[in-house]
């Protein structure tokens, strides 16, 4: 198993920390278009699935991949998964930004699906996942459009619901 | 069978926090939510991965029964005390609430043991609802700095 990891403070490491920096700097600059709260929901949806999702694909009894330098749980780990949260943030943010109207969310989601698919090859190549047990990025790609699509949902639930109280 | 066990106990968590009032708005519930599962999410990988101190089944039904308690029969109860203590009862009811989910959180945590799910080595129940205790107090901590993050806007 740990012929793939490389234990030391390598490219990896460097490629979390700068795509991580690189996103900050891009959420920071682009011009406010939602509310705080709704900003750090948009934040936080993306490190919520990318967190379910890894932390049940790369964990027994599946175990379909491992990420970063070791099977156990590290810093550099939760900072791979705060990636996400730019991330998901951009997504909502030209959703919001060219009024994507629902019929051509479909397209929407299936460009963002081919920039994510190529985005983790990178980073399969950068050794931040390493997969396994016959798992590739196609696989990636179906995972990629439920969630997009979901995100989807969860955009129009959240501009249509998102401030009523329960 | 965990499975169906895990299964009826999620359900009946959430008919119960369907009907409770909550008295927060869906993206203040929506961001509770992701945050306490990012945090059930990192407490369960590191108490079973790093120090193998409470190891999970590797079975695929005992699995599959794990992530029903850690998507739906941890968070809400927990997001559940945020909003007693959230809420503007009594402090007596508020901790009288707080204590009772707190109780079913550790409940919970018999079933898992019973049904095989999870085993403790390094740790018991005392240190299982001292983990929650203090995971409700700190979602509460951010929850109420996000409830206020818009005001005066």
């Amino acid at each position: 198993m740990s012929e793939f990891f490389h234990h030391d403070f390598n490219t990896n490491e460097w490629s979390i920390i700068i795509s991580l920096i690189f996103g900050i700097v891009v959420v920071f600059l682009l011009p406010k278009r939602f509310k705080k709260k709704n900003t750090c929901l948009y934040l936080l949806c993306g490190m919520f699935f990318g967190f379910l999702h890894d932390h049940t694909l790369s964990v027994l009894p599946v175990s379909y991949y491992e990420i970063n330098d070791s099977s156990s749980f590290e810093f550099m780990d939760f900072l791979s998964h705060a990636v996400y949260a730019p991330y998901s943030y951009l997504f909502f943010y030209l959703l919001n930004l060219f009024r994507i109207k629902p019929r051509f969310t479909l397209l929407y989601i299936l460009i963002w699906a081919f920039v994510s698919v190529a985005f983790e090859r990178l980073f399969v190549f950068l050794g931040i996942f390493h997969y396994q047990n016959g798992y590739n990025t196609y696989y990636s790609f179906l995972i990629y459009l439920f969630v997009l699509s979901l995100w989807v949902l969860f955009y129009f639930i959240i501009q249509t619901y998102g401030e009523k109280r329960y | 069978m965990s499975l169906a066990i895990l299964a009826l106990l999620a359900w009946l968590v959430l008919i119960v926090f369907v009907l409770v009032p909550k008295g927060l708005t869906v993206t203040e519930m929506l961001f509770l939510y992701f945050l306490i599962e990012i945090i059930t999410i990192t407490l369960f990988t590191i108490l079973d991965v790093n120090f193998q101190w409470v190891p999970l089944t590797r079975k695929v039904e005992g699995s599959f029964a794990m992530y029903i308690s850690r998507s739906i029969v941890i968070p809400l109860p927990i997001l559940l005390a945020v909003c007693v203590l959230n809420s503007n009862l009594k402090a007596k009811w508020r901790s009288v609430l707080t204590a009772l989910i707190l109780i079913f959180l550790c409940l919970a945590d018999r079933i898992y043991l019973w049904a095989d799910l999870l085993t403790y080595r390094r740790w018991n129940q005392f240190s299982s609802a001292l983990m929650y205790g203090v995971f409700i107090l700190l979602t509460l901590w951010i929850g109420r700095w996000f409830i206020g993050l818009d005001k005066g806007e």
